[in-house]
């Protein structure tokens, strides 16, 4: 279910520690880098990376939490799996708040950690679908001519051809070879599947 | 009974009272020799009386005679008892001057017993019949004796002698004796050698007056012995005050030290023999008659403190140092007491030790009170490390999770990779192996907390203090993570051995470290920075604990080390006054100091172990 370059970047401070879930989650069929101290990690951390962190709420220097907020800041959109040595609720809180899948506590079961894993790579495939999604509509927008963006405006905006030649004050045979080619151009077969696209791209329909 | 009978036996009789006397004072006091030549010439001087009354009393030249003979005689005695007397009261005289004039005088004797008529004559014509104070008197007339010379010369002898003797007497600065005692001899003796001869050449028609003149000699010479047995008699009295006095200050002495509960103590190392007082002896539970020596007493140390006592006292013996020892006894009912002895050592010309001196003193209410104290102060350096190590509980746990999580994940790893179809068993091992090395590590600070937690005996031992600093801060680890503290650690290469108790140093270490991580708080987490350091100074091992926090007002860096002193909202404020108290108590110090940029240093100075 996970794509190929889907990773999961552990980060502890403690090596022995590291290892160990580094084998778990490998033996478990993932790829994984390990990190022993949070800044090496973002130094290397791309924000198109794909997959999921594992993270250790308490490191010298650099927190967990320190570290969530830096790779939002980032426009990173990793989820984050906290693991904790003990239970603190006020962390825990703000960790969720931020984004965070799961907050689980040291020592950790397998099936939570693999469980929390699979959530979070689940979320990270949408996440990049979604972004692949927009990205290609994007594409496709780029390709409309300025009377096509008009007319898809009005298009989304539910109008029928004739109620749009009047507005654009053009002829109804005109606005129907627009139309066609908008909704050629968009990739798409139904003016609801248009509009679907459009809210996705942010696109307002036009005022009555 | 005519006036001059009653005289001449008045003198006698006053002389021979005084000779009775001293010949008394000489029986009962053998030594005073001056008493008994007293004697003898005041014996003499009184016979002398009596010869002379029989001389003047005489009616024939026969009866003269006779009383003449009996008169040298005593004349001889007088010599012989008043030279001895300069001799030995005055302490004076060359012998041969002395011997000489007694040896004329005994050549004048021996002629004596070879005369009838005395030395003095050889023939008596007749006697004349003259007046005397009033009565008439014999008086001889007859042929001189070649011998009367030697009378002459040991007269003139005697006097010389006299003379000398006034005069090295008077030079030794002794006026009054030099006048009264051979002063008077010489003079009287001048006086009445003076009449005898102007007698016997017949210048002078009289009898001798040498016994009125001579009872002026015996008088000075009694008055000065008088005068002597009084100032002894005076002296005795003295004494007698002294020794009362000596007698009231020993007993005072005694009632002091029995007060004191001091037990005065001398032993005699070459007979072997330990005198002590009798409430020293009560203190050893020793009877008042029984013998004590050096055997009995080490049978009294107890069996464990015997040995350092032996060693301590050889020490003090060898190296002329002061004794000083505290040890327990065993009562003979079997309690145990404690004993603090102090002593120094007598020696004799040759340097060899021959008596050792000193006091003993009973110190076990001090001890058990010190052994309180000590055990009051152990238990609230417990309470505080209970209390200490349940603030830490929440890093604790993270330290002990750290292994435990590593552990869980390597073995269910394991489990998957043993599922596999083709199991990696290398791979397998490696996880074993980690398992193994973080079982131990969970167990070591299992181990570690335990030892802090324990309630035990202090446990005074060499140890390192780097490897006591590097122990600490692994405890705290995750509690300077938690407050975001960097930590540096400064250790000089040498290595610093110290003596004493491992928990309770690493208990003042670990709050030392917590405070300065709470004093941290307020500021920005990129500056919390905390500097353990330790190096040698002197004899000495120094820890400085270093925070970047707020530090201290300078007014109140004493009072932090006060119990219930807290700027913090948790805690009892107990912590600084516990780690002074433990440092104290292992004869070290404890102290604050601001830095010069910000923040507090926390200095620990602890002596160094030497060999």
């Amino acid at each position: 279910m996970q794509s190929p370059e889907a990773i999961i970047y552990l980060v502890d401070d403690d090596p022995p520690v590291l290892k160990a879930l580094r084998r778990l989650l490998t033996v478990a069929g993932y790829s994984v880098k390990t990190y022993d101290c949070p800044q090496h990690f973002l130094e290397q951390h791309d924000p198109q990376d794909h997959g999921c962190v594992v993270l250790d709420l308490s490191m010298p220097q650099l927190t967990g939490l320190d570290l969530q907020r830096e790779l939002t800041a980032r426009g990173s959109s990793l989820p984050i799996i906290f693991l904790t040595g003990r239970g603190d609720i006020p962390s825990s809180v703000q960790a969720m708040r931020a984004g965070a899948i799961d907050f689980l506590t040291k020592p950790v079961n397998d099936d939570d950690l693999l469980d929390a894993v699979g959530r979070a790579f689940a979320q990270s495939l949408a996440a990049r679908q979604s972004q692949m999604e927009m990205e290609q509509a994007s594409q496709c927008l780029a390709q409309l001519t300025p009377r096509e963006r008009e007319v898809l405006h009005h298009l989304i905006a539910g109008k029928l051809n004739k109620q749009i030649a009047a507005d654009l004050g053009t002829v109804e045979k005109t606005i129907k070879v627009h139309r066609a080619r908008v909704l050629q151009k968009m990739q798409v077969t139904s003016i609801a599947e248009l509009v679907r696209v459009s809210l996705l791209l942010g696109i307002e329909p036009a005022q009555s | 009974m005519n006036a001059i009978v009653a005289i001449w036996f008045m003198i006698a009789a006053a002389c021979m009272t005084l000779s009775l006397i001293h010949l008394t004072v000489w029986l009962r006091k053998r030594s005073w020799f001056a008493h008994l030549a007293f004697a003898c010439t005041s014996t003499a001087v009184a016979a002398h009386a009596i010869c002379n009354l029989f001389m003047m009393l005489a009616q024939t030249p026969a009866e003269f005679g006779a009383a003449m003979w009996w008169l040298e005689v005593t004349i001889f005695m007088f010599f012989v008892g008043s030279v001895s007397f300069v001799c030995t009261y005055l302490k004076v005289g060359p012998i041969w001057l002395a011997s000489l004039v007694v040896g004329l005088r005994g050549i004048m004797l021996v002629w004596n017993f070879f005369s009838p008529y005395s030395a003095n004559f050889t023939r008596i014509d007749h006697l004349e019949r003259v007046r005397f104070l009033g009565e008439t008197v014999s008086v001889a007339s007859g042929t001189l004796s070649f011998g009367r010379h030697f009378g002459e010369l040991s007269e003139a002898g005697l006097f010389a002698f006299a003379v000398y003797a006034t005069v090295v007497v008077w030079r030794r600065g002794d006026r009054r004796r030099a006048i009264l005692v051979s002063g008077s001899l010489a003079l009287f003796m001048l006086i009445a050698a003076g009449q005898a001869w102007l007698v016997f050449q017949g210048v002078m028609v009289a009898p001798f007056y040498v016994v009125p003149t001579f009872i002026v000699v015996i008088s000075a010479m009694g008055f000065e012995l008088g005068s002597d047995v009084v100032r002894a008699a005076e002296l005795t009295t003295t004494v007698q005050a002294r020794e009362a006095e000596l007698r009231e200050s020993e007993r005072q002495m005694e009632l002091a030290s029995s007060a004191a509960r001091l037990g005065l103590w001398v032993w005699d190392m070459v007979g072997d023999d330990i005198w002590i007082q009798p409430n020293g002896r009560k203190l050893f539970g020793v009877g008042r008659t029984e013998q004590l020596n050096w055997e009995r007493f080490l049978r009294i140390v107890h069996p464990q403190d015997s040995d350092r006592v032996q060693r301590l006292v050889q020490e003090s013996i060898d190296g002329d140092s002061e004794y000083n020892a505290e040890y327990r006894i065993v009562m003979a009912d079997g309690t145990i007491r404690w004993i603090a002895a102090r002593g120094c050592i007598d020696r004799n010309s040759e340097g060899k030790p021959i008596r050792m001196f000193g006091v003993c003193l009973d110190i076990t209410e001090r001890q058990r009170a010190e052994l309180e104290l000590a055990t009051q102060r152990d238990e609230l350096a417990h309470l505080s490390r209970v209390t200490m190590l349940g603030e830490l509980s929440g890093s604790l746990a993270h330290e002990l999770n750290q292994p435990l999580a590593s552990i869980l994940s390597n073995a269910q790893a394991a489990q998957r990779f043993l599922a596999r179809e083709n199991p990696d068993l290398v791979e397998v091992g490696d996880i074993l192996r980690d398992i193994v090395g973080e079982d131990r590590r969970a167990g070591e600070i299992i181990f570690r907390l335990r030892t802090l937690l324990r309630k035990g005996e202090v446990d005074h031992q060499p140890l390192d203090i780097d490897a006591l600093i590097q122990d600490s801060l692994r405890l705290i680890r995750s509690d300077l993570i938690n407050h975001s503290v960097t930590c540096v650690t400064e250790c000089a290469v040498s290595p610093k051995m110290i003596w004493g108790d491992r928990v309770q140093l690493q208990q003042v270490l670990i709050n030392l470290v917590m405070n300065a991580c709470d004093a941290m708080t307020e500021i920005a987490r990129s500056e919390r920075r905390l500097v353990v350091r330790s190096f040698c100074e002197g004899g000495s091992c120094r820890i400085q604990v270093v925070d970047s926090g707020t530090g201290v007002p300078e007014d109140e860096l004493e009072s932090v080390f006060e119990a219930f002193f807290t700027t913090k909202s948790h805690g009892m404020g107990l912590g600084l006054s516990v780690c002074r108290t433990i440092v104290s108590a292992h004869q070290g110090r404890l102290w604050a100091s601001n830095n010069p940029d910000r923040g507090l240093t926390m200095h620990i100075e602890l002596p160094l172990l030497t060999s």
